[in-house]
Order: structure tokens, then C-alpha cells, then sequence
């Protein structure tokens, strides 16, 4: 039942205190985001709360991380977060989990143990799982993101739940995460990447993917970009000039006797003034750009220059600390003396340090050669991009960057800063008090701006309602409860998916690896193997099985009342096990289904009219109506912003941030290790 | 050299990306007193000292067994008896070492000469009464401390600021992407907190204005 009394009056009372010191919270992620969270949620009363993060702490965090210490630098963020919130409510219990949240010991049966799920993630891809599984297993989502001095809170899911059929208030769903559809990673065309570069990153991304790989890291692993997305196609001239580039892989190898001295500046030759050379000799190119200027590395440094420095590998008495390890760590700005990273190289110090990391990587880092991957903690790495990328700058007349700005770009990294993570946190617990209150018609999206917009900085807007044809929450989703030991595959055709769902040919269901259809085309040696599973148990079926948690995709394609083909449907089955069901006894009661078959819709195409009446059934009903409680003065919200700002507005808004946050993605020392 | 050494770029990078280095040397400069020590003051100076200021200053002496439930700063396993000021800097201190914190004893009701306050930049007093508000706001002026002070309970609040006579840069958004940016000088004269709690009804836009305004006049009327 929803609750109607008043929002924040509710707040004070003892039922909802006891009901939220009951609230049983996930937390995923103890970061930037995270910290604060626990913090708040503690000091707000909920005791009950598992806290799922696989990192571990770095310096970097202890700027915004304010429940770690310097000497907790390497620890579980997961644990030592759970122990400092202890420390402030001995009372709580919290439970650390340093996991993955995609591993499959938190499937569905997990996300089910909780009344809330609160994200503090920072990267799509498990965003979108724990989307995924909160749908599944029908728990509210509270979503969160910041970026700088930016934020986002949304609410998302089945908020309220209609948990027996007699009741007759429905389930409140509002959209789910995957409802607006997200902004892709950024990409570059791949000609202006390779041929005509006008803004710094062009040529950090040209460093970091193209040149670093190439000779660092693996050869197959050398980045193409993403020509495909271009807006425009390749013009003639492009064509040629990357034509001019092809099979050269091998140039960029050592040649045996060849010293290291005089590979590095072959290697600089090559890239700033052969290459720039015949990029020049396509004139089309040039018609309405400003032509590069090759340069000349005998001028800028000539061959017999002492070497710079005594060591080139230096422990950082200033400059370029390395976070956790006071050990020395191979620098090229640091053998060089440039020990600022916020300073401007000149072109010499740029052709200089390229030389210096290429040293290096032949020498201390030899190790590394062939295999080496971009890492934004890797000092050198960040130092060779930079010359690199300032070179190539230089060649085109775009503006040079600092190594500390360069490893930003190079490293997606995102600004942060505590406050915006605590204010977001607290928005995320005023979300998460609505949803204990049973008051989701309370429930907001929240924007945290950087300036006042016009005139606040917070802008509260209504949750929106569900998008039909959303992938993820827009097929329909039931519940089978049966023995999955001892119901065969056989019983669930005929029983479930041809009996009481009425699946009409072609159909098929899927889970994982298992797939099972039916359809009067099949082979005939299709048509054997499925009829070879029928009398197998459910959990003994091949990829894994049908077990407990196990989520079904079914589609078919059902006929309309005039027998002509409807559109193609599709639902999600979840399978429930239990154990202790004897379908031998009565083979009636092998199944109990929950939730209904959507009904056939006509065709995209169709008449409009007729479609529209279709879906109003399901989809049109107002998402948050009050429900003929009295109208009080907290329902009027003002929304200066939110109400005048076109809808497109705002869902670019959110894609912007979505696409900020999505950006620090793991690094790849840790993508490696999952 | 940009002025910040190693062990503040390591620990700062992430905030360094957000407002830059001067403004970092500025916050590493600066010296701030707190006066009381809600939850609301404990959230504020633990923002504070995790943005890298240089001194901040504490002061609240009451025990913490009467410490303020929304004061995280103030460990559940602290002596009864010891003070809040002296527990929350300890915390503090530990979060970031690159900071100087330090409790004062006394209690921001009870100095009666103020001229204590001198040296600091900015001063926030929380969750006292009126006529103490009104005297540090007087002596803030007074000694050039930007003030601010704040009230929270149950789910309102409000602050109130005095940064005097206050010059600022605007940044304006580039009229086109990559284009240059717009900055422009402004000052703005603030009001003192009397003149601000104490302002006739003349001339307010009362729906513009919020209902608190009206509630925390009739709330001070009451208490003088």
C-alpha cells in the first residue's frame, strides 16, 4: 500500500524510524560517492546495510574518500569503509563484500534480500547490470553520478510493490536506468585523427591509441579508432593520405645494430617530418586547413648533445609523487629536470622527453616492451603521450598541454570533489527515506548544476514513466515457482510455455548458453536434440541449467484475433526453485506461474489509432498519481527549471553526465585483474 | 614550480582538475574558525579540511556525551566526558594530515571579547542563538572575517552570509564552443545580519520570498 501521509512530516514519526532502522540496504560502491552514503545512511537511521566495491584505495581518493586513510593506500575500500562507519554506529550492521557486483553469488536471490538498491558506481557497464538484476528481482534503484561540481539522483524501477493479486493498487514503476538510451564513449574520426588534427585531444587520442601501442604494446592490438562512426565519410583526399600510411607497422621496429639513440630518432623523424611530409604532398587536404610544419629534430636537439642527467631513473623529490610507492620510478621529465606538471614544455623539452621514454621503455622498462598497456598511474606512459601529443600539436599549430592536463585526457580521468559527492548523498537518502515511507509519488530526479539554473542549483523534476520498447524493462517478466529437480523440460513445454502461457510457433526460450525452440522449419537433427533434453530435470539442462534465480527469455510470435501475425513479443521468466514441491504426487501442481502473458499487438505500422489504444492499457497510466489523497501544500513543487526545460533538454543533460561518469572507467591494470 | 609539494598533488589531483592550482594555494593559504559543532558544522569542516585549507580552528566545549548526533566527526567510542572540539580535530587531523586542525577551549556563547577571531579569513558559527549571532556577525565586520552562520532542525534549515564588501570574477559560458572565455569584475556590498533578519516587509516580493524568512524573523522577535 502506498502511503499517503505527509512528506517530511512522516519523518518524525516512530513507525517510520522503526521502519527504516528495519530497511534492508544494498550499496553498491564505496567511493567517492559511496563514503558519503554509508555516512549518511547511518547517521539517518538505517542499520542494515551490505556494501559491495571490488577496488581498492588509492591516494588520489583520499581527497574526497573521507572514511580512508593514507595508511589504508592499497586496502579494500569495501572493508575499511564498512569499519569506519562502524566505528560511528556500533549498532549497524554492515556487511563488506570486496566483489565484483557482476560475479554470480549476487544474483537474483541476493538483490531480492533487499528492500533498496543504492548505486554509487562509476562506470555504465555495471550500471546496467545492477539495473538489470534490481528489475528482475523487482527492488527500487536509486541511481546516482557526479562529475566536478555536477550531480544526478534518479529513482528507478518497481517502487512500490503489489505483492498479492487482491490488492488492487498497482505496482508504481517508473523507468529504469536503461529506459533513455545512454551516450556512446566519445569517438574521432579516424581522418582527422591520422591526417588533419585541430584540437589537443585529437592528438592525445593519436598518442595514446595509435603511437603508444604501436610501439610499446601488443602489434594486434594497435587501434584502428572507430572509422565506422564518422559522420562523414573518408573524402578522396583522406583515402589517399591514408592510403600513403598503410603497411608501415614494421618502421616502427628496432633494426638489428641499431642503437637506441639512433632508433628514437629515427622514430622522431619519421612521425614529425617524413610522415607530415607526405601528408603535405596531398594538397587537397591543405585547400582550407593550415598546413603543418614538419620539424627538425637535428635542430632541436642535436646528435651530439650530452645526454641529460647523470640517472634516468629518479625517485621524485618534487613533481610527479607516485601515489603509493615512495620507490623510484622511471621519469623522463625527471632526468630532465622538468619537475613541474603543470608547466608548458617547450618544443626542445617535448622532442627531448619523447627521446628520454623511449630510452626508458628499451632499458629499466624492458620488460614491458610488446605488452605494455596505457595506464593513467604509469608515469612514463603519461610523459611519452605528453611529448608525443604535444609534438604533433606543435607539427599542426594547435595549443601544447601539461603533463598534468594530458594525463587527464589521456586517462578520462573525472574531477572530483567531496562536496558534491556528500550533497548527492544526502539526495539519494532523502530518496531512499520516500521509498521506506511507501511514498514513491515523492520520489524526484534531482540535477546538482554548477551554476543556478536560473535560479537554483538543485532542480527536483518528476520521475518519468517507463519507455514501451525499452529492452530491459519493457518485456514482460513472470515467476515460475517449481522443484527444478525433479520438473523436466518436457512438463515446462507442455505445462507452462504451451499450456497455461499459450505460446504460439515460432517460439523459443533461451538462458545463457541453453536454448530451446519450436517451429515447423527445424531440421530434423534440431528437432532430435531438443526432443533428447525434454525428460532431463530442469537444473540438469545443458549451459548451467534452469536453477533457482535462472532468467528466461521467451519470445514467440503470437496471432491477432483475425489470425494475421501480431508483433513479436517478449517476456523474462524468472525460475524459482522449491525444493520441497513433489510434482511425482500430483503433476498439476508442478508449476505455479506468477504474472501474465502481455496480449498480442498489431504490427509497428499498424493504424495508429489502434495501436495507441493498445498500449494505453498498460503503459499510459499516469506514473505517480496521488490517488484522491487530499491535495496538500507539499504537492506543489516548484520547478522553476525543470517544468519550462523541453524534454530533449533534459535527456541530453542526463546522457552527459551518464557519459562523464561512464568515462572513468576501471583502469585497464584493473579491467585486467576482473 | 606551481607551489605544491608532492605529497598535496598526489593527494589534491582530483580537486586540482576541478579549480586549478591557484585556487588550491589559495584554500592551502587559508585559515578558518568554526564555532560549534552540529552536524551541519561537522559536514562543513569535513569538507573543508578534505579541499586542503590551511588552519582550521575548533571550538566547542561541550562533552561528548551530549555531542550532536549528526556530528560523525565525533567517534561512538569517545570518552563521555571529553570534549567535542578536541574529539572532532583528532578526526579531522587524521582525514587529512596536509591540514593544521586545532581545538580552542571556551564556547562560542561564552567569549566575550572577541577579538580572537583576528587572523582568520573566514569564520562559521553554527546552531547558536540570536544575540550571539548577532555579535559575531559585528565583529567579523569588525575584523574583516567573512562570516557565515547556520541553523538546522529536522528537515529545515537556513544560512545566513556576510562577506562584506565582496569582489569576485564571473565566468560567463563561451558564446561558442572553444570560443574564448567572458570574465567580468563585480563586487557586491552584503548587508550585516540585523539589517538582513530585521528588514521591514516593505518592498519583499512575498512570493518570491520563502516562508522560512517570515518563520525565523518571528522566531528571533520572539526570543529578544
Amino acid at each position: 500500500m502506498v502511503s499517503h501521509e505527509r512528506w517530511p512530516a512522516v519523518t518524525r514519526t516512530d513507525a517510520f524510524k522503526e521502519k527504516v532502522s528495519k530497511a534492508k540496504i544494498l550499496a553498491v560502491g564505496a567511493g567517492g560517492i559511496g563514503c558519503e552514503l554509508l555516512k549518511t545512511l547511518v547517521l539517518s537511521g538505517f542499520q542494515h546495510i551490505a556494501v559491495v566495491d571490488m577496488d581498492t584505495i588509492e591516494t588520489s581518493n583520499l581527497n574526497r574518500q573521507f572514511l580512508f586513510r593514507r595508511e589504508h593506500v592499497g586496502q579494500s575500500k569495501a572493508v575499511v569503509a564498512a569499519e569506519a562507519v562502524k566505528r560511528l554506529r556500533p549498532d549497524a550492521q554492515i556487511t563488506a563484500h570486496q566483489a565484483n557486483i557482476k560475479e554470480d553469488r549476487f544474483g537474483i536471490d541476493f538483490f531480492d534480500g533487499f528492500d533498496l538498491v543504492l548505486n554509487g558506481l562509476d562506470n555504465l557497464d555495471a550500471r546496467r547490470h545492477v539495473n538489470r538484476m534490481c528489475h528482475a528481482a523487482r527492488v527500487p534503484l536509486v541511481e546516482s553520478g557526479t562529475s566536478g561540481y555536477t550531480g544526478q539522483v534518479s529513482v528507478h524501477g518497481q517502487l512500490s510493490r503489489a505483492e498479492t493479486p487482491s490488492t488492487s493498487q498497482p505496482a508504481i514503476e517508473a523507468e529504469c536506468f536503461e529506459c533513455q538510451p545512454k551516450a556512446a564513449p566519445k569517438t574521432y574520426p579516424v581522418c582527422t585523427i591520422r591526417n588533419t588534427p585541430d584540437k589537443p585531444i585529437h592528438c592525445v587520442v593519436w598518442a595514446k591509441e595509435m603511437l603508444f601501442q604501436r610501439l610499446f604494446g601488443r602489434q594486434e592490438g594497435v587501434s584502428d579508432l572507430d572509422s565506422h562512426q564518422a559522420a562523414e565519410p573518408p573524402s578522396e583526399a583522406d583515402k589517399e593520405a591514408l592510403a600513403l600510411q598503410k603497411d608501415d607497422a614494421s618502421a616502427f621496429l628496432m633494426v638489428p645494430g641499431e642503437s637506441i639513440e639512433g632508433y628514437s630518432r629515427r622514430i622522431f623523424d619519421r612521425l614529425y617530418c617524413s610522415d607530415i611530409k607526405r601528408l603535405l604532398s596531398v594538397q587537397d587536404l591543405w585547400k582550407a586547413r593550415t598546413k603543418p610544419k614538419p620539424l627538425d629534430l637535428a635542430e632541436l636537439v642535436p646528435i651530439n648533445a650530452p645526454s641529460a642527467g647523470p640517472s634516468h631513473v629518479n625517485g621524485h623529490a618534487n613533481g610527479h609523487p607516485n601515489g603509493t610507492s615512495e620507490a623510484a620510478v622511471a621519469s623522463a621529465s625527471a632526468a630532465l629536470g622538468l619537475t613541474d606538471d603543470h608547466a608548458m614544455w617547450s618544443t626542445a623539452d617535448n622532442a627531448k622527453v619523447f627521446l628520454k621514454a623511449i630510452e626508458l621503455y628499451r632499458t629499466v622498462r624492458a620488460q614491458d616492451l610488446g605488452a605494455a598497456v596505457f595506464d593513467k598511474e604509469d608515469l612514463l606512459a603519461c610523459e611519452f603521450v605528453t611529448a608525443a601529443a604535444n609534438l604533433r600539436s606543435i607539427v599542426f599549430g594547435i595549443p601544447t598541454q601539461s603533463l598534468f592536463d594530458t594525463k587527464g585526457m589521456a586517462g578520462n580521468i573525472i574531477h572530483a570533489i567531496a562536496t558534491t559527492n556528500a550533497i548527492v548523498s544526502g539526495l539519494i537518502v532523502g530518496e531512499a527515506m520516500k521509498l521506506v515511507a511507501n511514498m514513491p509519488h515523492k520520489c524526484r530526479v534531482s540535477w546538482l548544476n554548477e551554476r543556478p539554473n536560473p535560479k537554483t542549483v538543485i532542480n527536483p523534476v518528476e520521475l518519468s514513466t517507463r519507455a514501451p520498447d525499452c529492452a530491459v524493462c519493457g518485456p514482460a517478466l513472470l515467476t515460475l515457482h517449481t522443484n527444478t529437480h525433479t520438473a523436466t523440460l518436457g512438463d515446462l513445454v507442455s505445462q507452462v510455455l504451451k499450456g497455461s502461457m499459450g505460446l504460439s510457433q515460432p517460439w523459443s526460450i533461451t538462458c545463457s548458453d541453453f536454448m530451446y525452440e519450436e517451429d515447423e522449419d527445424l531440421e530434423e537433427d534440431e528437432a532430435d536434440t531438443y526432443a533428447a533434453l525434454s525428460p532431463r530435470p530442469l537444473k540438469d539442462l545443458p549451459g548451467g541449467g534452469l536453477g533457482n534465480g535462472a532468467v528466461v527469455s521467451i519470445a514467440d510470435q503470437p496471432l491477432l484475433e483475425d489470425g494475421s501475425p501480431a508483433r513479436k513479443r517478449s517476456m523474462q521468466l524468472i525460475i524459482r526453485h522449491q525444493a520441497d514441491w513433489d510434482g511425482q504426487r500430483d503433476p498439476s501442481q508442478q508449476f505455479r506461474l506468477i504474472g501474465s502473458v502481455p496480449a498480442p499487438v498489431p504490427p509497428a505500422g499498424a493504424a495508429e489509432g489502434q495501436k495507441a489504444g493498445a498500449d494505453d492499457d498498460e503503459d499510459d497510466v499516469p506514473l505517480l498519481m496521488e490517488n484522491g489523497a487530499g491535495e496538500d501544500e507539499d504537492e506543489i513543487v516548484i520547478l522553476p527549471a525543470a517544468e519550462k526545460r523541453p524534454a530533449d533538454a533534459q535527456l541530453k543533460r542526463k546522457a552527459e553526465v551518464a557519459e562523464a561518469d561512464a568515462a572513468e572507467n576501471p583502469s585497464p591494470k584493473r579491467r585486467r585483474a576482473e | 614550480m606551481h607551489g605544491l609539494t608532492a605529497a598535496q598533488a598526489a593527494v589534491y589531483d582530483r580537486q586540482l582538475r576541478v579549480w586549478g592550482v591557484d585556487t588550491q594555494r589559495r584554500l592551502t593559504a587559508a585559515k578558518i574558525l568554526i564555532a560549534g559543532l552540529q552536524g551541519v558544522a561537522a559536514e562543513v569542516a569535513k569538507n573543508i579540511v578534505l579541499a586542503g585549507v590551511g588552519q582550521l580552528t575548533l571550538l566547542d566545549e561541550s562533552c561528548c556525551a551530549q555531542a550532536a548526533p549528526g556530528n560523525f566527526l565525533v567517534p561512538a567510542a569517545a570518552p563521555r566526558k571529553s570534549r567535542v572540539a578536541q574529539q572532532s580535530s583528532e578526526t579531522l587531523q587524521h582525514m587529512n594530515p596536509l591540514v593544521t586542525v586545532s581545538a580552542r577551549s571556551g564556547s562560542p556563547e561564552a567569549e566575550t571579547d572577541l577579538s580572537f577571531i583576528k587572523g582568520y579569513q573566514v569564520l562559521l558559527l553554527a546552531g547558536a542563538n540570536l544575540q550571539t549571532m548577532l555579535r559575531y556577525d559585528q565583529a567579523c565586520t569588525a575584523y574583516g572575517v567573512a562570516f557565515y552562520t547556520v541553523i538546522s532542525r529536522g528537515s529545515n534549515s537556513y544560512f545566513f552570509a556576510n562577506l562584506h564588501e565582496h569582489a569576485y570574477t564571473l565566468t560567463k559560458a563561451p558564446q561558442s564552443e572553444g570560443g574564448p572565455q567572458v570574465t567580468e569584475a563585480k563586487t557586491v556590498t552584503f548587508p550585516s545580519l540585523e539589517q538582513a533578519l530585521f528588514r521591514s516587509w516593505k518592498g519583499l516580493k512575498l512570493r518570491r520570498t520563502n516562508s522560512l524568512f517570515f518563520t525565523v524573523q518571528g522566531c528571533m522577535l520572539f526570543e529578544q
